[in-house]
């Protein structure tokens, strides 16, 4: 009999060691994870290394994806853009997060005017198609990739918002709270420290979900020239050059879509997998 | 009155809603002197937990205090900034709830919980922190504190939780701890620890009680004076003999009436006709009077006054009236 069987933290781990798929995209994100750090130290080439005798050679033994048109190893820059995206979907997902919770938590909390306005501003928001947005918003502020991880997480913090707003309604009713401002607890040491802890469940799902999305749109962004800007690789960018060749070079844009495929599908395996372990109402 | 701890004087609270405002509690005074265990006794809805709530300063919303005044240590609480206010929250008047299990924050250690008001009002830390918590685990007479210092709330009992919940009540020594039905979720044996834990505390510690209960047995086992409160207004009060063996107010009767006896006695229970009030259509007059077995027809119209017994003991109800004044 071990205590952590009975444990909320044990329980939510013996539902997703019981799920195969979130296990899976788990271990994907694992080991793509572990692909991006250790990049350079995989593969010969540099990213950016370029041998005109080698041009677009088709995958073999010595260039497993092949090379592209100015006889870079593909399988070298998909690496080098995996730091990229990867590291873009952490970040786009850490300012997004951050927005979100604050936002919400100030709207559930205070209630009332507060409440209004700024849901109100969510509704505008959301009612903004998000890719125009992005759109406009790097045209304005010019590609880079500082600029995309901050566009990303400036416009998809509203669903988070919204979910941490509707568990701070519920949550900021329960007595534990008011004990805790009988205790002499400040609004700000009662929303973080004792309310968020327990509005946390949406947020693990919504981050996982929220990095798969952002490395979808960084690679979107990339594909059309407002990402990460050549010589550096991303994903997307790979993919767009490839487009020009997709008739004699193939691997130039099937590798990298690929990975942008299994990525994502990867993260949204492991979201969905930790929504159902994490919601209360869902019962084996 | 140097030892008057608490007095409020003429408090009146009122709800704002939409369809009007329902005043929940009108113009009651109430005292607390140091080391005393004062009980408002009263059914649901008669304004306790609002008027302890008052006392906090923590009335939930669209609830206001309309008028009145509340000094604890001779200074006007109603009247200071919210700052202060947060300093005596916690430190100088704690509150223990009914339900034990609600109030303690479940992704919290019991450590933290206690620790928060240890960090908050007395500011220690590390080691003399944890020392600290110990200490008042001990105190409230928990034997095994080193297992339950590192315990989630879910692990531990509800008697334990109530034990937890007023430690953390107790941590930065208040003068006045509230009770706010501190028994009612607990089963009867556990329910006479807590009792007796309450006493002893308050012996120890000289520690001023405010109980609201609507359990006449609880009053009868810690209380030392009471105040019967009806659809926000005191009927009653008196030190606990004059209450229970001498009650004035139909009410109060109703009340000592309608507590189930134990043994081989076979009788009907007592029950008081009816409901209390919807605050929406208060009855003119005094509010008791639709159930009252002794109501007259000036009970429909005018609102009784204080009637003086002993230098303690009052009741607000036209039986103790002389009829003629009240003509006047």
């Amino acid at each position: 009999m071990n205590k952590r069987k009975f444990s909320p933290r044990g329980k939510v781990w013996g539902k997703i060691k019981n799920n195969r798929l979130a296990l899976l995209g788990a271990s994907v994100i694992l080991v793509l994870s572990l692909m991006a750090i250790l990049g350079p130290m995989l593969t010969p080439f540099g990213p950016e290394e370029q041998s005109i005798s080698e041009r677009l050679l088709a995958p073999h033994s010595k260039h497993i994806c092949g090379t592209d048109e100015l006889g870079r190893d593909v399988f070298s820059r998909m690496l080098s853009g995996a730091r990229v995206s990867l590291s873009v979907g952490f970040i786009a997902v850490i300012i997004s997060s951050c927005i979100g919770i604050i936002i919400g938590a100030a709207a559930g909390y205070y209630g009332g005017r507060i409440d209004s306005v700024l849901m109100r501003f969510v509704d505008i928001m959301l009612s903004i198609p998000t890719l125009f947005l992005i759109l406009i918003l790097s045209v304005y502020l010019g590609p880079s990739i500082i600029n995309v991880m901050v566009i990303i997480g400036l416009t998809g913090w509203m669903d988070l918002s919204r979910l941490i707003r509707a568990e701070f309604l519920s949550l900021k009713k329960r007595e534990y709270v008011l004990a805790a401002r009988v205790c002499g607890a400040s609004d700000a040491r009662i929303i973080f420290k004792h309310i968020l802890p327990n509005a946390l469940a949406p947020v693990f799902v919504s981050v996982i979900f929220g990095v798969g999305g952002a490395i979808l749109a960084e690679s979107g962004l990339s594909f059309l020239g407002l990402g990460v800007q050549p010589p550096d690789a991303s994903w997307g960018s790979i993919l767009a050059s490839g487009k020009d060749y997709i008739e004699r070079a193939w691997w130039m844009t099937v590798y990298p879509g690929l990975a942008i495929f299994i990525t994502i599908m990867a993260y949204n395996l492991l979201g969905e997998g930790l929504r159902d372990a994490l919601d209360p109402r869902l019962v084996e | 009155m140097i030892d008057t701890l608490l007095k409020i004087s003429k408090l009146s609270i009122e709800f704002l809603l939409p369809e009007g405002s329902l005043k929940a509690v009108d113009g009651i005074n109430l005292s607390v002197r140091k080391k005393e265990t004062v009980c408002i006794v009263g059914e649901s809805g008669s304004g306790k937990t609002v008027t302890a709530l008052a006392i906090m300063r923590l009335i939930p919303k669209p609830g206001i205090i309309s008028s009145g005044e509340i000094f604890f240590n001779g200074e006007n609480i109603l009247k200071i900034p919210e700052n202060k206010m947060m300093q005596l929250r916690g430190a100088s008047i704690s509150m223990v709830f009914q339900e034990p299990f609600n109030s303690l924050n479940p992704v919290f250690r019991v450590s933290d919980q206690i620790g928060e008001s240890v960090e908050l009002h007395i500011g220690l830390k590390g080691l003399a922190k944890e020392q600290k918590i110990l200490e008042v685990l001990k105190l409230v007479g928990i034997q095994d504190e080193k297992r339950v210092y590192n315990s989630y709330p879910h692990e531990l009992s509800g008697g334990m939780r109530q034990r937890v919940m007023i430690a953390m009540g107790l941590v930065s020594n208040p003068s006045l701890l509230i009770a706010d039905e501190p028994t009612t979720a607990l089963d009867v044996t556990i329910q006479s620890q807590i009792l007796d834990l309450l006493a002893e505390l308050k012996e120890k510690l000289s520690l001023s009680v405010l109980l609201i209960t609507h359990d006449l047995g609880v009053v009868n086992e810690i209380g030392d004076s009471v105040y019967v409160m009806y659809a926000g207004k005191i009927m009653e009060k008196g030190n606990k003999s004059e209450i229970f063996n001498n009650p004035k107010h139909p009410y109060t009767e109703g009340l000592l009436k309608s507590v189930p006896d134990l043994g081989p006695v076979k009788r009907r229970l007592y029950t008081i006709e009816g409901n209390i009030p919807n605050l929406k259509e208060l009855p003119n007059g005094c509010r008791f009077h639709p159930r009252c077995p002794y109501a007259m027809e000036i009970c429909k119209k005018q609102t009784p006054v204080e009637t003086k017994f002993s230098s303690q003991h009052s009741a607000w109800c036209f039986r103790y009236q002389g009829g003629e004044e009240q003509n006047g």
